[in-house]
């Protein structure tokens, strides 16, 4: 979002909403109201900035929360040193960060981490040094589908899935093209589990993979046109998405199809890029509570960041999804005993233990466990885009598809089911 | 032009391949199929076409291959975009855009490039990213990651050819890179500035000694270029997406399209900026080449250069 | 020069290199963190790309834009060969350098038509097919097939069996990186050096220097790619996984510009480069500085380093002063029948006959008069028709490089010299190709050089020069060993008056010295009637006199074409 615009936006956004109303301070850690004066806590957390695209939000909200809890009592009396590092977006830069926070800073913990390669990069990394990572903005696969990564957010196949079952039940729609980026761990992954969605329930789907070195969108439109499919999923990042859709609005294509996205298009500034003209057509997922959402984390979050955040930084879902990840953090570390939590096998073994954590910013329970995949979050919302903002169409709803069985036995098993 | 036998024969073979590529993309698809594609390839590769001809244009007057015309495009849409955004009238948005390339263009040209005018072509190519890093940081830093849309009137209007709705938009890009190759070749060859152009480009240390005020022709043709990658910019912002990294690297493809021409002939630039797009666009037909496609600019520019040199020595060529 | 001096030359950039790879081997690997020893491993596989490139570059003349391309082959191949076989690294990293070596053949073929700005496009050209080939079918992660891309990655690439660990992984990149260094130093030194100096300065002077100019360009860009795909292969290692991202054409323009401003002649240039490429915006991240800032902070740098630093920053460093020890150590004619050239419609020689069987034949003429596109048609530079035999050779059926190791020699106007080779490696380059032992090549050098006066300054560099020792050295390469035929010129061109004597006493003595064939052109009508027994006249092209000199320049119709003219 625009340096120069942003705060106003965010202050019309949930002023308007009534969201400040309440200007009681933010609950944070014991909440005692006292800085915490102890020996730090190192804490890593990994983004990644830079072009093409900035994923720092989680950090952002993480590192507000930390310091608001420091503010509060800390950890038994002792702070947390947050350290960020940046991955640029390049994978060399990923490792190197990883090294430095695991080895030379020797961190305890690794949470809040949102990148697009980092998790790919690292996840052997993670698992050589028993380090449970609470990542909390993840787009690839290996986030969801290693031992030692465990993400509060759900990544484009649970919020793929999402858009489609709910176009799927109420809309009726049966043949989709699934528009993404021709990278496996991304766009293969999440359109395949679209595919196999569809066709357990009846209908079809088929992928349209662009080339991210290609400039022109249009003949992936014509091509996605040509699968004849009745449905287009714009399973893509918001810029590229607000591209093919142009593309789309340029042939007058509206009206021929439905139209769903997954989260990426949850963003404040997608309906006015979008303009008038998609207004009330497109199906987009929320993988997390809407940002006008009244519950108590939803909240309280929103304080947070006021109160411990920079003015400039994001409130979006990878914001909520870091906040989420440091207060379940924190709510871990608090549980265990003052002398054990500068202890990095203790604080993983305490994170590996988590077991149905609850927020009124997750639909479902938040749990770690051994296993070698991690997906807590696999139900959401879907909000449609009206009137430049967002309308809920339906709210918390578990995601039915198979790719889900070995989690819900999963959480048969922790007595979460 | 004088029309001779080689010139002839290119032509004869150009029309043979190119009916040759298309027949083979889109064998046993309707025709209607093929239109849809090859219409919206022409709109793409209008947009190479224009890239092309503004980078020639620079360097056969100065000798600089300019890496960062796309950065200075970007950086036109992006601030006409935010003007638009500040509510200022959308035509003035637009001129201020092409004059802060036009601005960064000059900048270059007067403040920089002639500190470089020692290095060979190459380097002087090269260091023009340098320029391009600068400004792809700047305006990354002012407009961070968002989504945005830039959209200019003419979207709105359209008229279907062979099936497929075509903008007012795509329309001016074709036209303009028509309009564009036309003016800047009778400049050249009626307009004493032009000769004086021609010249320097030829020859510029023989050129200083004849008495062409060099610095003034070199700025003119900075001025020039600084205003097409301002306006390409928009068009890009428009038609590809408001990303400034995106429309940064469109240069490369672009650079794809002025090989065609040797960096010398706009008209040739053009047939080959719009031949790269037809191409491109078709390839999506086939389930092979399809996901490849991206590929078309770098091969048709490789053969279309190796095409022109063909039967040349380097023995005492010139460094080029 | 013997391959062993290479180790007993002791300049300070030696010295400085031996300092550098004793602490990058042994020391850096023990005191480095674990981020700066990632960051140090990535920056040495960069710094052999970029080796590979900055020979290319300083040494030989043609640029690549392809590099971080081909790393991205090199890379390909690693990772495919990792998760697809049980192949210990080391053959992994030997087919991968092989398979980046071909593509770098394959590139080297545009070189034989293109140079300068149109060859480096080219090259562009393939890094943006490379990028998109790497985005579309993106790199094997463990998956089955060809492409061997699955949806999740499976476990990184397997590292060399003696370098499991990160520090141990530095210590093994950095050995070979400086193999990598080592490989193109004794290629630099040895025959390919002289031969790609040679060709950087003037493909005309390598031809006539008997350099097989194909073979040499294929060879330099068949290292270069060699090199790339050591570096991908090890750079695949050191991340266990590789992404597009890391090899897009914008990079290897970058790593391009930044070899320039390291200072491509150097060795420590590529470390600057790799330096700057990796460690500076590793820093600058660690530091906390906007990513965005920090493009500007660099791109600034780049232009910087480029107005003030043209020969890079290594040269500012090093002084570089390489002290080589250098070893202490049949009469012909020619004749052209009906010789006819012609550029488009322009006829540059029109049916020329003559015989040169005098010790030292001088050609003149006015301006366009068709002197040098004789001597280039003798040479084999330029097409044309009719016949020019010596003895029993036709050498109008040679190709201009065996033309040279037959025994014909020319200077040129303007002469051609390679600036980065001493005095002695300039002359031995002419001998490059003959099949006879170093040590006679040695011997006959130093005959010449002592022939021309020069054999004290044997290890002079060609850079440090004044003009008329520039000639001197130009006259030594055309009596070194054995030539039939020479050919001078415009020898005299911008000489004082006494060092045109000297030099007209150096053509009189080259009979003596090696029974060859003089064909001197020159305006001074002094030194050509000193020195010419016999003198050729041609005017637009058509020989119009050929008769003993003193004859000739009474000539009214040569008073008239050329001396008319001359005396303006």
């Amino acid at each position: 979002m625009n340096r120069l615009i942003l705060p106003l936006v965010v202050v019309m956004a949930f002023g308007a909403n009534g969201a400040l109303a309440d200007e009681s301070a933010p609950q944070c850690g014991t909440n005692t109201g006292e800085a915490a004066t102890g020996e730090p806590i190192k804490v890593g957390g990994i983004h990644g900035n830079a072009a093409p695209g900035d994923f720092s939000s989680s950090t952002d909200s993480a590192a507000a929360y930390f310091s608001c809890v420091n503010a509060n009592g800390g950890i038994h009396g002792r702070p947390i040193e947050y350290l960020v590092e940046n991955d640029q977006w390049n994978p060399e830069l990923a490792g190197q960060a990883a090294s430095k926070l695991l080895v030379d800073e020797a961190v305890v913990a690794m949470v809040g981490n949102g990148s697009f390669l980092e998790m790919a990069v690292n996840a052997g990394t993670y698992k050589d040094a028993d380090m449970m990572v609470m990542a909390s903005a993840c787009a690839v696969s290996e986030c969801f589908e290693s031992s030692n990564i465990v993400s509060t957010n759900q990544g484009p196949l649970g919020s793929n899935v999402g858009v489609i079952q709910y176009m799927q039940e109420e809309l009726g729609v049966q043949s989709v093209a699934c528009i993404s980026l021709a990278i496996p761990n991304v766009g293969t992954w999440s359109c395949d589990a679209v595919a196999g969605y569809m066709e357990n329930n009846g209908g079809s789907a088929q992928s349209v993979l662009l080339n991210p070195a290609a400039p022109d969108v249009n003949s992936a439109m014509l091509e996605a046109i040509a699968t004849g499919a009745d449905t287009m999923l714009i399973n893509l990042p918001a810029g590229l998405a607000t591209a093919v859709l142009k593309a789309a609005e340029e042939q007058d294509l509206r009206d021929a199809y439905k139209w769903g996205a997954p989260t990426t298009l949850y963003d404040l500034s997608v309906p006015a890029a979008l303009g008038e003209y998609w207004d009330g057509h497109i199906y987009v997922n929320a993988e997390l509570a809407p940002f006008t959402d009244g519950g108590d984390d939803n909240q309280n979050w929103i304080k947070v960041m006021d109160g411990f955040a920079n003015d400039d930084d994001p409130r979006d879902t990878f914001s909520q999804s870091g906040y989420l990840s440091a207060k379940f953090f924190v709510e871990t570390l608090l549980k265990m005993d003052a002398n054990d939590v500068g202890d990095r096998e203790k604080v993983n073994n305490a994170i590996t233990a988590i077991n149905g954590y609850a927020s009124d910013l997750m639909c479902g329970p938040y749990y770690v466990g051994e296993a070698d995949f991690h997906y807590p979050n696999h139900a959401g919302h879907v909000v449609l885009i009206k009137d430049g903002s967002f309308d809920v169409v339906r709210d918390c709803f578990e995601y039915n598809s198979a790719y889900f069985d070995p989690h819900a036995e999963i959480e048969k098993q922790l007595g979460l089911r | 032009m004088i029309l001779n036998r080689s010139i002839v024969f290119s032509a004869m073979l150009y029309l043979i391949a190119i009916t040759a590529v298309v027949a083979v993309l889109g064998y046993g698809k309707p025709l209607k199929v093929i239109g849809l594609f090859a219409v919206s390839g022409l709109a793409t590769g209008a947009l190479y076409a224009l890239g092309g001809i503004g980078l020639v244009v620079l360097y056969r007057a100065t000798g600089v291959l300019n890496i960062a015309y796309g950065a200075m495009g970007a950086a036109a849409a992006m601030f006409a975009w935010q003007l638009g955004q500040w509510g200022i009238f959308a035509p003035l948005t637009w001129v201020c855009g092409i004059a802060l390339a036009l601005v960064l263009s000059l900048a270059y040209g007067r403040g920089i490039a002639p500190r470089l005018a020692f290095q060979p072509p190459v380097v002087k190519a090269v260091a023009t990213l340098g320029a391009a890093l600068i400004i792809l940081g700047g305006v990354n830093f002012f407009w961070v990651d968002d989504v945005r849309k830039f959209s200019l009137p003419t979207d709105t209007i359209g008229i279907q050819i062979l099936g497929l709705r075509v903008t007012a938009t795509r329309l001016i890009v074709l036209l303009t890179a028509i309009a564009v190759v036309i003016v800047i070749q009778s400049y050249l060859k009626r307009s004493v500035r032009g000769l004086q152009m021609r010249s320097i480009a030829n020859d510029r240390a023989l050129s200083a000694l004849l008495g062409i005020p060099i610095l003034r022709v070199e700025t003119l043709a900075w001025g020039i270029s600084g205003l097409l990658a301002g306006f390409t910019g928009l068009l890009f912002g428009d038609l590809i997406r408001l990303e400034p990294t995106v429309i940064t690297f469109m240069v490369i493809p672009a650079i794809a399209a002025a090989i065609c021409g040797r960096l010398e002939n706009l008209w040739l630039v053009l047939i080959g900026g719009l031949s790269i797009g037809l191409i491109e666009s078709l390839m999506t037909l086939s389930p092979l080449l399809k996901t490849i496609r991206p590929v078309t600019p770098f091969v048709i520019a490789v053969l279309a250069m190796l095409w022109m040199q063909r039967g040349m020595r380097l023995i005492f060529d010139e460094e080029k | 020069m013997n391959p062993l001096s290479i180790i007993s030359s002791q300049s300070a950039s030696t010295k400085l290199a031996y300092v550098f790879g004793l602490v990058g081997f042994v020391v850096l690997p023990s005191v480095l963190g674990a981020q700066w020893t990632d960051i140090v491993t990535s920056t040495t596989c960069f710094a052999i790309a970029a080796a590979g490139i900055a020979f290319l570059y300083g040494r030989v003349g043609m640029v690549s834009l392809t590099q971080v391309g081909l790393m991205g082959v090199g890379g390909w191949i690693m990772l495919r060969l990792s998760h697809g076989t049980m192949l210990p690294f080391e053959v992994n990293l030997i087919l991968a350098a092989l398979g980046a070596m071909g593509f770098g053949v394959i590139l080297s073929l545009p070189s034989l038509r293109l140079r300068g700005l149109y060859l480096a496009l080219i090259t562009l050209m393939a890094a943006g097919g490379f990028e998109v080939l790497f985005a579309s079918f993106q790199f094997p992660n463990g998956g089955d097939g060809f492409w061997g891309v699955q949806t999740t990655t499976e476990a990184g690439v397997r590292r060399p069996a003696i370098a499991l660990s990160d520090s141990a992984y530095l210590r093994y990149v950095i050995g070979c990186a400086i193999l990598g260094f080592l490989l193109i130093e004794v290629n630099r030194r040895l025959k390919p050096g002289r031969a790609w100096a040679m060709l950087s300065q003037s493909e005309a002077a390598a031809m006539s220097a008997s350099v097989n100019v194909v073979r040499h360009k294929i060879w330099a860009f068949t290292l270069s790619g060699f090199l790339a795909g050591v570096a991908g292969a090890l750079l695949a290692g050191n991340i266990g996984l590789l992404d597009p991202s890391t090899f897009r054409a914008g990079e290897s323009i970058l790593l391009f510009a930044l070899v320039v401003v390291g200072g491509s002649t150097y060795w420590l240039g590529c470390i600057i480069a790799a330096v700057l490429y990796r460690i500076l915006p590793a820093l600058l991240n660690d530091w906390g500085l906007d990513p965005d800032l920090a493009f500007i902070i660099f791109g600034i740098g780049l232009l910087h380093a480029l107005i003030t630093a043209p020969k890079g920053i290594a040269s500012q460093i090093l002084r570089l002063r390489p002290q080589v020890v250098a070893p202490k150590e049949a009469h012909q004619s020619i004749e052209i029948t009906d010789l006819n050239v012609r550029f488009g419609g322009v006829i540059a020689l029109d049916n020329v006959s003559a015989t040169f069987d005098k010790a030292v034949v001088g050609i003149i003429g006015p301006n366009g008069a068709g002197k040098t596109t004789l001597m280039n048609a003798i040479s084999g530079f330029i097409a044309n028709t009719g016949t020019i035999q010596s003895g029993a050779t036709l050498l109008t059926s040679l190709a201009p490089h065996k033309r040279s190791q037959w025994g014909l020699r020319r200077s040129f106007q303007r002469e051609e010299l390679s600036e980065n080779l001493n005095i002695f490696d300039n002359v031995l380059v002419q001998l490059d190709a003959d099949p006879v032992p170093s040590a006679d090549k040695w011997a006959a050098v130093n005959k010449a050089l002592a022939f021309v006066g020069l054999q004290d300054q044997a290890e002079k560099m060609v850079a440090d020069l004044g003009g008329f020792e520039r000639r001197l050295v130009d006259l030594a390469k055309c009596v070194v060993g054995a030539p039939r035929v020479i050919l001078l010129d415009e020898p005299a061109g911008g000489m004082s008056s006494d060092e045109t004597t000297q030099l007209a006493d150096l053509i009189l003595a080259i009979r003596d010295h090696c029974s060859a064939q003089v064909l001197l052109i020159d305006h001074d009508v002094d030194l050509v009637a000193k020195v010419c027994e016999d003198t050729m006249v041609l005017d637009f092209g058509r020989k119009i006199a050929m008769a003993p000199t003193a004859q000739v320049l009474k000539d009214p119709a040569v008073v008239k074409a050329y001396l008319g003219s001359a005396e303006e």
